[in-house]
């Protein structure tokens, strides 16, 4: 594990992988038309202000402006990790399995949030679980462009 | 862990960076052991020691405390 972690290129693989899944999801569900009629608060207008901007957000199909600035982070952050000229030290390694302890960690805490949201009010639960990928898919994006920026060889 | 890499590399007139290049580590990573908030691998502690020519016991400073 130690030494796939090692090598950016693992880095790289996972972030690609799980930037473009998302990506399309997002991109694909832009403006579509059976997306559009699942929102529940876009259709009904019922329920927090919050959720009714959000999945109003969502029903202009807003969220692939998200998916273009997310993807755009990754792909810099594969680049550095593909330009990178050395494997990481074990310090970096270190680094980065802490850091993927923490998004486990958060992950695991968001999932019981959201699960108790939706048990709350079954209703809008696409508005409620894209809001929760949206959280995931940038705290994962971001806390890898802050790792390849702070861990650069030099 | 506490230890005297920093006082042996600066004996030596070396930068992190430089000792970090000689070991096949980063400078964050000598820093990070310097400031004790890194305990290196066996075998990079290993490596430290024999290029300051010394034991490891003699380099990292083992007290029952730093047990993890």
């Amino acid at each position: 594990m130690k030494q796939l972690l090692k090598n950016p290129l693992t880095n790289a693989l996972g972030l690609s992988i799980f930037s473009t899944f998302y990506g399309l999801i997002f991109i694909l569900t832009s403006g579509h038309r059976e997306f559009i009629d699942i929102l529940y608060y876009a259709q009904r207008g019922k329920g927090s202000s919050f959720l009714e901007s959000w999945s109003a957000f969502l029903a202009n199909g807003y969220q692939a402006y998200i998916a273009y600035a997310l993807i755009a982070i990754s792909v810099v952050v594969v680049l550095m990790l593909l330009l990178r000229r050395r494997p990481y030290d074990e310090y970096h390694t270190q680094v980065l399995t802490h850091c993927l302890a923490v998004a486990t960690i958060l992950t695991l805490a968001a999932i019981a949030i959201f699960y108790l949201a939706i048990l709350s009010d079954p209703n809008g639960i696409i508005e409620k679980f894209t809001l929760f990928i949206t959280i995931h898919w940038s705290t994962v994006v971001l806390a890898d462009l802050v790792y390849v920026i702070v861990c650069r060889w030099r | 862990m506490q230890n005297k890499v920093r006082e042996l590399r600066e004996k030596r007139g070396l930068t992190q960076k430089e000792l970090g290049e000689y070991v096949g580590v980063s400078r964050q990573a000598i820093n990070a052991i310097e400031t004790g908030k890194f305990d290196p691998s066996i075998w990079l502690a290993y490596d430290l020691a024999k290029f300051f020519g010394v034991t490891i016991e003699e380099l990292f400073l083992f007290r029952e405390e730093d047990r993890k």
